[in-house]
C-alpha cells in the first residue's frame, strides 16, 4: 500500500489513478460478469413471475423489484467485503465459524418452516437463510485451518477438517436441505485438493464417499423423495408420459420432464422473452428459484443459454485466476472455496434443468430469486476481489 | 505450501481448472443436444402442452314429416351453469347458490365437479330451472360470480312426434364405450347422441359439427387466452317419408282395436281376448316409402329429454307389455293366410297351378295319416285360384305346398321358401332403424340345424310333408314382421319390384335447402307374370268386395267400398295359451295401387275381426273419409282366416 501511495516519478504522475493502489487490481471483468448475470437474473425472475402475479392481482414487478434491491445490496456488500483485507477474516475465522454454527442451530430451534424445510429466519416480510451464509463461513474456516497446515495435512488435521465440515453439513442436511449440504461437500473436496491433502488421503476420502453413498441408498437414510430425486435423472425415459406424470403433480419426474421439454422448446434462438409456453404458463415448477434456467433455455434458446454459461465461465475463470495469483495460501484456498461453491451450484442447478444431474434444491448463483443466496454469493465474490487486490500487499 | 509457485499447487490448480472446463463442456454438450437435436420433438410436445380444445355442441337438426310438420324440434330450456374455476375460488357463492337451487352444499359441489363435462366449459348444474331462480340470479349477478342463467337446447316432441316415438327414437348422453369408439369424430363426454330410431341411424346428419374453441391454459388449467374459435355448424333437418297425421291415426286405430278386442269373448279359449299389442304399416308400393309405422303400446319420448330417470327407465324395461319394442319391425308373427300370396305365386311359378285350373275343395285332405281341413270344416267345392284366395281355402294351398314337397327332386328342397325370400321374408328389409328383426323362413335344413343346436327346444330334426302343408298357409315356424308383410304386398302391388322400405326423403338445412336427397332403392324384381298377378289380384279384390270374401263385412256399406281396396285376412294360430293373431293386409286402389296397409293384432282372433277394421280406419284417413272408429267385427259365417 505504501508503494502505491507514493507519487510516481515524472510524467507518469498524470496517468496514476487517484484511487489507492490496491483498487488498481480490482477485477472489473469479474464484477462486470457478476453484474451482467445479476441483471440477466432479474429479467428472468420477472419473466417467470409476472403472469402469475398478474393473475393473482398483484403488481407484476413484485418479485423483480425485490430481486433488484437484493442485487444492489449485494453489490454494496461485495465492494465492502473487497475493501476489507481478507486476512482479517482469517483472524476471525473461529468466531465466524462459531457464529454460523450458532445460526444453524438457532434456525433449527426457532426457524420458519416453508416447503417442508426449516431453513429460514423470518424478519417481517423478509426471510434469511443461514445455510447460504454458512457456505461462506465454512470456506473461511477451512481455508484458515488448511493454510495453517502449510500444505501438508496430517491424518489428524484431516479428521479436524472433516469434523469442521461435518457439523454444518449435518445441520443443513437435517433442515432438510440436501442441496446446500452438498455444496459444503463440494467446497470441502476442492479445499482439500488444493490445500494439500495427500493423494492417499484423497483416495481414502473418495472411497469413504462411495461407501457412504451406497449405504445411504441401501439403508434408507435418505427420505424416499430425496432418493427419487437423486435417481430420477438416471431412470428418466426419453419420452416421458406427461399425462401420467401430471396425475402426481409435483413428482420429480414431472419437474425434470417439463424442464427438459422447456429447454428443448427454446431451440437455437428461443421462443422470445416472455413467450415461453412452458415457463410462462407455469408448466415448469419453481422457476423463479431452482428452475430459473429453464426460463432462459426456453425463451432465449441456445444463444441466451450459451451467453449465460460463458458469463459463469468468466466468473469461475477469474476466481481461479485470483486463486493462482493469491499472495498466500489462505487467499488461494478462499478463492478455491468460492470457486467450488459457485461451480458446484451452476453445474448442479443447470444440470438438473437439463436432466443430467439429480434434482436438488440449489439456487443458480446470482440468477435465482432469493436475497440470502444473492448476498452470500456477492460476499464470496467480494472475498475473491479482496484476495486479488491484495496480491502484492 | 509456501507460495503459489509451488509445483504441486500449480498442478492441483491446473487439475481444478480442467475439472471446471469439463463441467462446462458437459453443460454445453447437453444444451446442444436438447436445443438443437431434441428441439423439434420437444417443440411438438410443448405446443400441445398449453392448448386445450373446448367443444360446443351444435344445435341438433329437426325431424320433419313428409309435409314439413315438425315431429321433433328443439326448445331452449332454462338452465343454470357454473364456471368451475370461479366456483373453486368463491366458496361463498356455492353456499348462496345451493339453497336457491334446493340443494345441499355437497350436492351442488358434486354437480359442479361432474366429470362428464369439460373442465373448461361451464357446467350445467340445474337443468329445467324455474323462472324465479333464473330471475333471482340475473338480478343479483354480483352475488353469484361465475354463475350463468342461460338456456340449453333440448329435444321437444309434437303430438305427431310422440305418436312416432318408435320411428324418431330419442337422444341421451353418450356412454363411455361409444365415446371410446367415436372419439375421433370429436365426441366429448357429456355429449348428446342418438340412442334409438332415426336419432340413432341418422346421427351423422342430425348432429352437425361441434364448434371448437382453442384456448391456452396454464399448468393449473386456468384459461389465459382464446387462440381461435370455430363456430358450431347446426345439424341438418331430416324430412321423413312419414305422414304425421296418418301416423297419429294409425296409432289411435291400434289403441281402439286393442281396447275393442279386450272386451270381446274368445269362444276358442273361453276368455276375453288379451290383445296386448298391435302394429300397423302404411307403405307406398311405388317407391317403398313408409307413410306410417305404428306400434302399440308405445312410450313418451319426452321422458328421455335431459336424461331419463332410473325409475322411469326401469318402468319401461320391466313393463310386461314392452313399450320399447317396435312391433312393426321387431315383432315376429306367423302371417297365417296372408302368406297365400307366396304359395299362390310359387304354385304358378312352378306350374303346379294355372290361373284357371280348378281344385275341388272337398273339405278334407289326407296328408299321410293326418286329415287336414278348412276353418270351421268348410268345403268350398270346385274353386280356381282367385276364389281360393277370396274365401281363403286352406286346402287349395295345402295341396300346392304338398305338391312342391313331393316334387322336390324337380323343384328343390326349398322351392316355396325361395319364393318367400324373393318377397323379402327371412331377412331384414333394410329399413333405416336399428335392430330390425329378420323373421324366419323354416326349411328342412333349418330344422336339422336348430335341432342340433337346441335339441330341447327344437325337438324335431326332420321336415315332414305336414311342415310343407302348414308353411303353405303361413304357419309352421314361419315368422314375419308387419313391415316385411307390407313390403311383400307392395312388391306384388307394383308388379314385382321389391324396394328397401324408405323412411327419410332428404336432409335439409334449417332454411329448407335440400343437401342430401335419398332415392327409392329397388332391390330386385321377382318376375311376376301379368296373368299370375291378375289372377291373384282378383282373389285379393274379392276378399273385400265379394260377399264371399273374408273381409267383405268390414268394408261393405262404407264409403271405402267404392275405392277399390284389395286385401287378405290372416288368422295366425299361436301355441296355447296364446290366442290367434289377427292379421290383415291390403292395397288400394286396385287399378293403380298407391298404398299398402297392414295390421297385426296379438291375441285378438280373426283377421277380419280387429286387424281389418284398424286398416279400414287408416284408409278413411288416406282417402279423407270421416273416420269409422274401430269396432270388433265378430266372426261371420264361413272361413275368415
Amino acid at each position: 500500500m505504501l508503494k502505491s501511495d507514493l507519487p510516481a516519478p515524472g510524467a507518469s504522475a498524470r496517468r496514476q489513478p487517484r484511487m489507492p493502489g490496491i483498487w488498481r487490481h480490482f477485477d472489473v471483468v469479474l464484477v462486470l460478469a457478476a453484474v451482467l448475470i445479476g441483471a440477466f437474473g432479474c429479467v428472468m425472475v420477472y419473466s417467470a413471475t409476472r403472469d402469475q402475479l398478474q393473475a393473482a392481482g398483484v403488481s407484476p414487478t413484485y418479485f423483480l423489484k425485490k430481486q433488484a434491491i437484493f442485487m444492489v445490496i449485494g453489490l454494496v456488500v461485495m465492494v465492502a467485503v473487497a475493501a476489507i483485507d481478507y486476512r482479517r477474516w482469517r483472524d476471525w475465522a473461529v468466531l465466524i465459524y462459531g457464529f454460523c454454527i450458532l445460526m444453524l442451530v438457532a434456525v433449527y430451534v426457532v426457524g420458519h418452516k416453508s416447503k417442508g424445510a426449516q431453513a429460514w429466519f423470518q424478519f417481517g416480510s423478509y426471510q434469511m437463510e443461514p445455510s447460504e451464509f454458512a457456505k461462506i463461513g465454512l470456506i473461511i474456516a477451512l481455508a484458515a485451518y488448511c493454510a495453517a497446515a502449510r500444505g501438508r495435512l496430517s491424518g489428524k488435521s484431516l479428521a479436524v477438517v472433516l469434523v469442521l465440515s461435518g457439523v454444518p453439513f449435518v445441520l443443513i442436511y437435517k433442515q432438510p436441505d440436501l442441496g446446500s449440504a452438498l455444496v459444503l461437500a463440494a467446497v470441502l473436496v476442492a479445499v482439500l485438493l488444493i490445500g494439500g491433502a495427500s493423494g492417499r488421503h484423497l483416495g481414502l476420502l473418495g472411497l469413504l464417499v462411495v461407501v457412504i453413498a451406497v449405504a445411504v441408498v441401501h439403508f434408507g437414510v435418505l427420505k424416499a423423495y430425496q432418493q427419487a430425486r437423486l435417481t430420477s435423472f438416471i431412470n428418466a425415459p426419453d419420452q416421458p408420459n406427461l399425462a401420467l406424470l401430471r396425475t402426481q403433480a409435483g413428482a420429480t419426474e414431472y419437474n425434470v420432464a417439463e424442464s427438459k421439454i422447456a429447454v428443448s422448446n427454446g431451440g437455437i434462438t428461443g421462443q422470445g422473452l416472455f413467450k415461453g409456453t412452458q415457463t410462462n404458463l407455469s408448466y415448469v415448477p419453481e422457476q423463479r428459484t431452482d428452475f430459473i434456467f429453464t426460463a432462459v433455455g426456453e425463451q432465449l434458446g441456445l444463444a441466451g443459454s450459451a451467453v449465460l454459461l460463458l458469463l459463469f465461465l468468466l466468473v469461475v475463470w477469474r476466481t481461479w485466476g485470483a486463486a493462482r495469483l493469491a499472495r498466500d495460501s489462505f487467499g488461494t484456498l478462499v478463492c478455491v472455496g468460492v470457486l467450488a461453491m459457485i461451480m458446484f451450484q451452476v453445474f448442479e442447478n443447470i444440470g438438473m434443468a437439463l436432466g443430467i444431474m439429480p434434482v436438488a434444491g440449489i439456487p443458480l448463483p446470482l440468477m435465482s430469486y432469493g436475497g440470502s443466496a444473492v448476498l452470500a454469493t456477492f460476499a464470496g465474490l467480494g472475498l475473491v476481489l479482496s484476495v486479488r487486490m491484495r496480491r502484492f500487499t | 505450501m509456501t507460495g503459489p509457485e509451488q509445483p504441486s499447487l500449480r498442478l492441483r490448480l491446473a487439475i481444478l481448472i480442467v475439472v471446471v472446463a469439463c463441467l462446462f463442456g458437459a453443460l454445453f454438450a447437453r444444451l446442444w443436444f436438447l436445443q438443437v437435436i431434441n428441439a423439434p420433438k420437444a417443440q411438438a410436445v410443448a405446443a400441445d402442452n398449453g392448448v386445450r380444445l373446448i367443444y360446443v355442441q351444435a344445435p341438433r337438426g329437426r325431424i320433419l314429416d313428409r309435409n314439413g310438420n315438425v315431429l321433433v324440434g328443439n326448445v331452449n330450456e332454462p338452465v343454470i351453469e357454473v364456471d368451475r374455476q370461479q366456483a373453486t375460488q368463491a366458496p361463498d357463492m356455492v353456499a348462496r347458490l345451493a339453497p336457491l337451487l334446493g340443494m345441499t352444499d355437497k350436492q351442488l359441489r358434486q354437480a359442479i365437479n361432474n366429470l362428464q363435462y369439460s373442465p373448461y366449459a361451464p357446467v350445467p348444474v340445474m337443468p329445467d330451472a324455474t323462472p324465479q331462480q333464473i330471475l333471482y340470479i340475473q338480478e343479483n349477478q354480483d352475488l353469484f360470480p361465475g354463475v350463468r342463467a342461460t338456456s340449453m337446447s333440448v329435444r321437444t316432441y309434437s303430438p305427431m312426434g310422440k305418436a312416432a316415438a318408435n320411428i324418431v327414437g330419442y337422444v341421451g348422453q353418450i356412454n363411455s364405450a361409444e365415446l371410446a369408439k367415436l372419439k375421433g369424430q370429436g365426441y366429448q363426454a357429456g355429449d348428446q347422441i342418438g340412442l334409438a330410431g332415426i336419432e340413432a341411424t341418422y346421427e351423422k346428419y342430425l348432429r352437425g359439427s361441434p364448434g371448437v374453441e382453442r384456448v391456452q391454459v396454464d399448468s393449473s388449467g386456468r384459461v389465459l387466452d382464446t387462440l381461435g374459435t370455430t363456430q358450431p355448424s347446426p345439424g341438418h333437418d331430416l324430412k321423413l317419408t312419414i305422414d304425421g297425421n296418418l301416423q297419429v291415426v294409425a296409432q289411435q286405430a291400434l289403441a281402439q282395436g286393442l281396447a275393442a278386442a279386450r272386451h270381446t269373448f274368445d269362444t276358442v279359449t273361453r276368455r276375453d281376448f288379451q290383445a296386448p299389442a298391435g302394429s300397423a304399416v302404411v307403405e307406398d308400393p311405388n317407391t317403398g316409402q313408409i307413410l306410417a309405422l305404428a306400434t302399440d303400446p308405445t312410450y313418451d319420448p319426452e321422458q328421455f329429454v335431459g336424461g331419463i330417470s332410473d325409475a322411469n327407465y326401469k318402468n319401461l324395461l320391466n313393463n310386461p307389455s314392452d313399450p320399447l319394442l317396435d312391433r312393426s319391425i321387431q315383432g315376429q308373427y306367423a302371417p297365417g293366410s296372408t302368406f297365400k300370396l307366396v304359395t299362390g305365386t310359387a304354385g304358378l311359378k312352378y306350374g303346379l297351378i294355372t290361373p284357371y285350373s280348378i281344385f275341388d275343395d272337398t273339405g278334407r285332405l289326407q296328408i299321410g295319416t293326418f286329415p287336414a281341413h278348412n276353418d270351421n270344416f268348410e268345403a268350398y267345392g270346385p274353386i280356381d285360384l282367385a276364389q281360393a284366395i277370396t274365401v281363403s281355402s286352406d286346402l287349395y294351398f295345402n295341396s300346392v305346398g304338398l305338391k312342391l314337397w313331393y316334387g322336390r327332386n324337380q323343384y328343390g328342397d326349398e322351392a316355396l321358401q325361395n319364393v318367400a325370400r324373393e318377397y323379402g321374408f327371412g331377412s331384414p328389409s333394410g329399413l333405416a332403424l336399428p335392430n330390425e328383426a329378420p323373421g324366419k323362413v323354416p326349411t328342412p335344413a333349418s330344422y336339422l340345424k336348430d335341432h342340433q343346436q337346441h335339441p330341447n327346444i327344437f325337438t324335431e330334426s326332420q321336415w315332414y310333408p305336414g311342415n310343407s302343408d302348414q308353411l303353405a298357409i303361413g304357419q309352421d315356424e314361419l315368422l314375419v314382421t308387419p313391415l316385411q308383410l307390407a313390403n311383400a304386398y307392395a312388391t306384388f302391388a307394383n308388379g314385382g319390384t321389391r324396394y328397401v322400405p324408405q323412411l327419410v326423403q332428404d336432409a335439409q338445412t334449417a332454411a329448407g335447402q335440400v343437401t342430401t336427397a335419398f332415392a327409392p332403392k329397388p332391390v330386385t324384381n321377382i318376375g311376376l307374370q301379368p296373368e299370375w298377378r291378375s289372377a291373384l289380384l282378383a282373389g285379393f279384390e274379392g276378399v273385400v268386395n265379394n260377399p264371399k270374401g273374408t273381409a267383405y263385412n268390414v268394408f261393405a256399406g262404407t264409403p271405402l267400398a267404392g275405392v277399390g281396396i284389395a286385401g287378405k285376412t290372416g288368422t295366425a294360430q299361436v301355441n296355447a295359451p296364446r290366442q290367434a293373431t289377427s292379421v290383415f293386409t291390403s292395397f288400394a286402389p286396385v287399378s293403380h295401387p298407391q298404398y299398402v296397409v297392414d295390421a297385426f293384432m296379438e291375441d285378438s282372433g280373426y283377421g277380419s275381426a280387429v286387424a281389418a277394421p284398424v286398416v279400414r280406419e287408416i284408409y278413411d284417413a288416406l282417402f279423407h273419409f270421416p273416420p269409422q272408429p274401430v269396432s270388433y267385427t265378430s266372426g261371420g259365417s264361413g272361413g275368415q282366416n
